[in-house]
């Protein structure tokens, strides 16, 4: 066995040298060509020649600093039409030792995986700036319908408002009071419709936003009632409400926002069914308000249930089917925003239940000075759109007001300083001029009257606006005749 | 006449190997082939002095979030070309965060920074203030296409000039 070891050591760096094809080049200090042994070629090194400068490309490898002793390696170095490798540099007496080793194969396994892995780095990337771009691009779109929506609502308070009025005009005539309902139903419709694409808009900038106050149950589903009983009449529907007996009379919570849920829970429901009815049930217990919705309508399959309150989504199979496909969506975020859930117990050919409770604190007392008198109270309202100031004057004036009407930020200033009014109510956009601007110089020194902004903007993301803390309440548009005076008078009414 | 090693850093896919292909080929590859290593290549520019000088081009593999750019390849480099992606903004940021280290490791030599793929500018992420910042540190900074060899000569020139300044 003697010599066992070298016969191995000689096999093993024949297939070394095989696969590595060492170039060996020895060079003097002033970087010629001492002597070589391997194939240059194989590395792009023609014709090597003793006393020959060293390839000027290989040239840097070499340290500028003579007196570096260390030995060096450089990985994967790739010289044109030459196959990568590794070169080793070594000090000796007088040069330098330069060993070069194929690394071809050791290249590609590395290539091929850092390829693959930067590809999927730039994917990757390509893919986040897509979404982030898509993204902006669904903010502005946000934006645009949040924008939109608020201009449908001051021509929307027009029409809801001079019909009402109209209808308190001419209370005989039952033709005329038929047509104006309708007016009023229409409008309302719309703005529902309305409510909801900007509430749709909103949630996608930022979460919606509730704001709550003491209201009562019953004027909630009266108001509901009265806007979609005639709905349900004309489809021959009944519509009965059930109320629980321990629910108390005055509740904290927002009441706009509960309307808005059951105008779309109750609406779909009346929409969808075609005979039989719709039952609309509450329920209290430990602060949270339960609410049911149950029609005699066709129900809904599985499939259709697993994504109905999706946005845009309509059930199939109702070719009846209109409206945005935004109800049951907006009516789920308003309810979730309200600490709960709307839940859906249905099955095809037995009708629909949507349920749902949210937080509604018992609130205790009376209602303050609602019911007091507005007899002889000096109001200024300033609003840019003269139909609106017109309707306004009306139901002030009906409830015994004073009432100075202005249009812009200056004659707002003026007769407020000249009549010393006892409440000024200023919409946010004046035509050119800023509302919030006009209530910070009212409430500035002494303060003699209530300070109301009544916008069409609602105070959300896409609208945000600071507004000077001044402000005794912020009523949005469109607004009723009874919630303008009631509000105006649990500001400023003599309870006697 | 004396060669000169410049070497070309800046983040995997700003392009490069393209812009060395381009310099020293004239030629435009449009599929993206990763560095692996070093590649070595070589290239003399006229100077409008009348003078020459030989370029030893190091293209080094790029840097990404997984492998950081082999500093060993700097070793007495003459000078070097930051080179970052128009249309991608973190390049840039890269590219100024591989100055300092640079500089820490060659000491003050001569360097530029070309914002490469010139010909993508309609999609370039860099707005106007990050290239007022750059600007602000003095940096010698060009616009460049490896797909047209739009001031990719100039880029390597003004380098060679400042090279041939300094020595």
């Amino acid at each position: 066995m003697s010599g066992g070891l070298q016969s191995l050591r000689q096999h093993i760096n024949r297939i070394l040298t095989r696969q590595t094809r060492p170039l060996y080049l020895v060079v003097d200090d002033t970087l010629r060509l001492v002597e070589w042994r391997g194939d240059g070629s194989h590395y792009g090194l023609e014709s090597l020649q003793a006393g020959a400068p060293l390839d000027e490309r290989l040239a840097p490898i070499l340290p500028i600093d003579e007196q570096e002793t260390r030995a060096h390696a450089w990985r994967f170095v790739q010289l044109a039409g030459a196959p990568p490798c590794h070169v080793h540099v070594i000090r000796l007496d007088g040069g330098w030792g330069v060993a070069m080793l194929d690394a071809g194969a050791e290249h590609a396994a590395q290539l091929a995986q850092q390829q693959s892995t930067h590809e999927l780095l730039l994917l990757r990337r390509e893919r986040e700036a897509l979404i982030a771009e898509l993204e902006q691009a669904n903010r502005l779109k946000s934006r645009f319908i949040a924008g939109m929506s608020h201009e449908f609502r001051t021509p929307l308070t027009s029409i809801i408002g001079y019909s009402d009025q109209l209808r308190e005009i001419r209370p005989d005539d039952r033709e005329t009071q038929h047509h104006l309902n309708a007016v009023g139903r229409g409008a309302r419709y719309l703005l529902n419709l309305v409510e909801n694409l900007l509430d749709q808009a909103r949630s996608e900038i930022g979460p919606l936003q509730l704001h709550p106050g003491a209201c009562e149950l019953a004027e909630i589903s009266t108001e509901v009632e009265q806007l979609l009983r005639p709905v349900a009449g004309q489809r021959q529907l009944s519509l009965a409400w059930w109320f629980a007996s321990d629910i108390p009379a005055r509740l904290w919570l927002d009441a706009i926002r509960l309307k808005q849920v059951l105008i779309n829970l109750v609406g779909n429901a009346i929409k969808f069914t075609e005979q039989g009815g719709v039952n609309v049930e509450f329920d209290w217990q430990d602060g949270r308000l339960q609410v049911a919705v149950a029609d005699t309508g066709p129900g809904i399959d599985e499939a259709d249930a697993a994504v109905i309150f999706e946005p845009f989504r309509q059930t199939a199979g109702h070719n009846q089917a209109k409206g945005a496909g935004l109800g049951l969506t907006i009516s789920q975020a308003l309810v979730q925003a309200m600490g709960g859930e709307v839940r859906l117990n249905t099955r095809k050919g037995e009708g629909s239940r949507f349920e749902f409770s949210i937080d509604a604190p018992a609130v205790r007392g009376g209602r303050g000075g609602e019911g007091g008198s507005l007899a002889d109270k000096k109001i200024v309202i300033a609003d840019d759109d003269p139909d609106l100031l017109e309707l306004f004057r009306l139901w002030l004036s009906s409830a015994g007001c004073r009432v100075e009407t202005a249009r812009d930020a200056a004659s707002t200033l003026e007769i407020a300083r000249r009549v010393r009014p006892d409440a000024v109510i200023l919409d946010l956009d004046l035509g050119g001029d800023d509302g919030a601007a006009v209530a910070a110089e009212l409430g500035a020194g002494e303060r003699h009257c209530k300070i109301v902004i009544l916008s069409a903007a609602p105070n959300d993301p896409a609208n945000e606006r600071q507004l000077p803390d001044v402000i005794d309440a912020r009523w949005t548009k469109p607004i009723s005749r009874t919630e303008l005076l009631r509000g105006l008078a649990a500001l400023i009414a003599d309870t006697g | 006449m004396r060669a000169r090693k410049v070497c070309l850093i800046g983040d995997f896919a700003v392009g490069k190997t393209s812009l060395v292909s381009r310099f020293v080929h004239s030629t435009f590859g449009e599929q993206y082939l990763t560095t692996v290593g070093v590649k070595i290549d070589t290239k003399e520019v006229c100077l409008p002095s009348g003078d020459s000088v030989k370029l030893v081009l190091w293209d080094i593999a790029g840097k990404s979030e997984f492998a950081p750019i082999d500093t060993s390849y700097l070793r007495d480099a003459a000078g070097y070309l930051l080179v970052a992606d128009g249309t991608r903004v973190e390049t840039l940021h890269s590219a100024v965060e591989l100055q300092a280290s640079v500089e820490r490791q060659l000491g003050r030599v001569p360097f530029g920074l070309v914002l490469n793929k010139a010909d993508l500018e309609d999609r370039w992420a860099l707005d106007r203030n990050r290239l007022a910042a750059v600007d602000l540190r003095g940096w010698r900074v060009g616009r460049t296409s490896a797909l047209n060899g739009n001031g990719v000569e100039t880029a390597f020139a003004q380098l060679g000039a400042q090279l041939m300044h300094e020595t």
